[in-house]
């Protein structure tokens, strides 16, 4: 509940401060949000099922993002250009779409 | 990149203790070594379980341990310890910075916010979209000027038709928005800051639609006085072919090179010619032409054009 607020919160303040990423941002930016929606849907998952733990979720939030990251900056740099931000992207929708089935499941059978 | 998967857990000893709930520092750490041979590849991976101090939910002892999530995750299955505080804020803080990011990541996607990275023939549709607003808001402003005080003149460069200022109106008014109606209609000289492009055209190959966009463009980057080839361009300004010479500009025969002097903002005149895919492409295009800017700081425009003296529209109203 407490973690839904903190998102709330953080799209409040993003719509209230307004701001624009610098223009270098611009390619990695939607693919952390999509790491990092995954970790957060990863970790809804946990709470469910009850093996939920901040440390984990912390570990596989900040290390998911990065590693996105850096795998977008790695096809930069060798010329994949975007191919293989969509190349994580897909990954992470398969493993989004996986969470929330978990998630739908483990909900349905409480 | 760990994320738990339903079939891991069972692979993982140290599993199956009854899981304490959220919140609840439950002190067995020997438990969550058991689950370390799981650990796929990371240094100082074995560290992690013997951390005692109770900072380590921080996020700094967070990458020492940077397991991936599975065996993590099973670890907490077990007697894993928890430090609520620290831990649960980072979460909470990485989620509050999900939100965030989302929200900055939605509104640098949205097209509005395009920037640096949108192509420069984008760019220049949308400049030209822009000036189109502009130019409507103008007309918009001058039209509610006058409709709300009378026959004050328009603040901006542009004026509205001339339908005729009240006769209430004070002199100086009339006075000041004849003198726009003139620069307008081109019956005074100019002068003020612009540039002059030239259109160096040996072989012929740039006909009227090239002048007729260049003139265009100009428009839209707010010239206020043109003059092609030593005629004074109006509203009522054409130009045609005229096979094997040149053009006709308004009934006059030109011949290259074209000189366009242009009065308005320098700055907005020059960047609109030069804009990728602009007039300066164009005319580059085209065999053997070339065309080049100069801006002036002043610049004059003496051609003129005889009044205008319409025989059948009166002002309405």
């Amino acid at each position: 509940m407490i973690a839904v607020l903190a998102l709330v919160l953080g799209v409040v303040v993003g719509l209230v401060l307004g701001p624009t990423a610098p223009a270098w941002l611009d390619p990695y930016l939607p693919v952390a949000v999509v790491a990092a929606v995954d970790a957060a849907l990863g970790a809804a998952r946990a709470g469910v099922e009850g093996t939920f733990d901040d440390r984990e979720f912390a570990v596989s939030f900040l290390s998911d993002v990065t590693i996105a990251v850096l795998l977008v900056l790695l096809g930069e740099l060798v010329g994949f250009g975007g191919a293989l931000s969509t190349a994580v992207v897909v990954v992470l929708g398969i493993r989004i779409f996986a969470s929330a089935t978990a998630l739908r499941r483990a909900l349905s059978e409480r | 990149m760990g994320h738990p998967h339903p079939g891991e857990d069972a692979t993982v000893p140290g599993r199956g203790a009854a899981a304490p709930l959220e919140g609840i520092a439950a002190a067995s750490e020997g438990a969550a070594a058991a689950s370390e041979g799981a650990a796929v590849s990371v240094k100082g991976a074995e560290v992690a379980p013997d951390e005692p101090e109770p900072g380590a939910g921080g996020p700094v002892s967070a990458d020492a341990e940077a397991a991936p999530q599975e065996p993590a995750q099973a670890v907490a299955r077990g007697r894993r310890p928890r430090w609520p505080g620290p831990a649960r804020a980072l979460t909470l803080v990485l989620l509050a910075a999900l939100g965030f990011g989302g929200v900055v990541a939605a509104r640098s996607a949205d097209p509005s916010f395009g920037r640096a990275t949108a192509d420069p023939d984008r760019l220049a549709a949308s400049l030209a979209a822009v000036g189109a607003r502009d130019r409507s808001l103008a007309a918009r402003e001058g039209r509610l000027r006058q409709a709300g005080t009378g026959a004050a003149p328009p603040a901006t460069g542009v004026t509205p038709p001339a339908t005729g200022a009240p006769p209430s109106a004070p002199g100086g008014a009339v006075r000041s928005e004849a003198a726009q109606l003139a620069v307008l209609a081109g019956t005074v000289p100019v002068s003020g800051p612009g540039v002059e492009l030239t259109i160096r055209d040996p072989h012929r190959s740039v006909d009227a639609s090239v002048l007729v966009d260049a003139l265009q463009e100009l428009r839209d980057a707010g010239a206020e006085a043109i003059e092609i080839a030593g005629v004074r361009a109006v509203v009522t300004t054409y130009v045609a072919d005229d096979p094997g010479r040149g053009l006709i500009v308004d009934g006059t025969s030109v011949s290259p090179p074209y000189a366009l002097r242009v009065v308005g903002d320098a700055h907005t005149l020059d960047q609109a010619l030069r804009i990728p895919g602009g007039v300066l492409d164009t005319v580059a295009a085209r065999d053997g032409a070339q065309a080049s800017v100069r801006t002036f700081g002043k610049l004059e425009i003496r051609s003129l054009r005889p009044t205008p003296s319409p025989r059948y529209a009166r002002p309405a109203g």
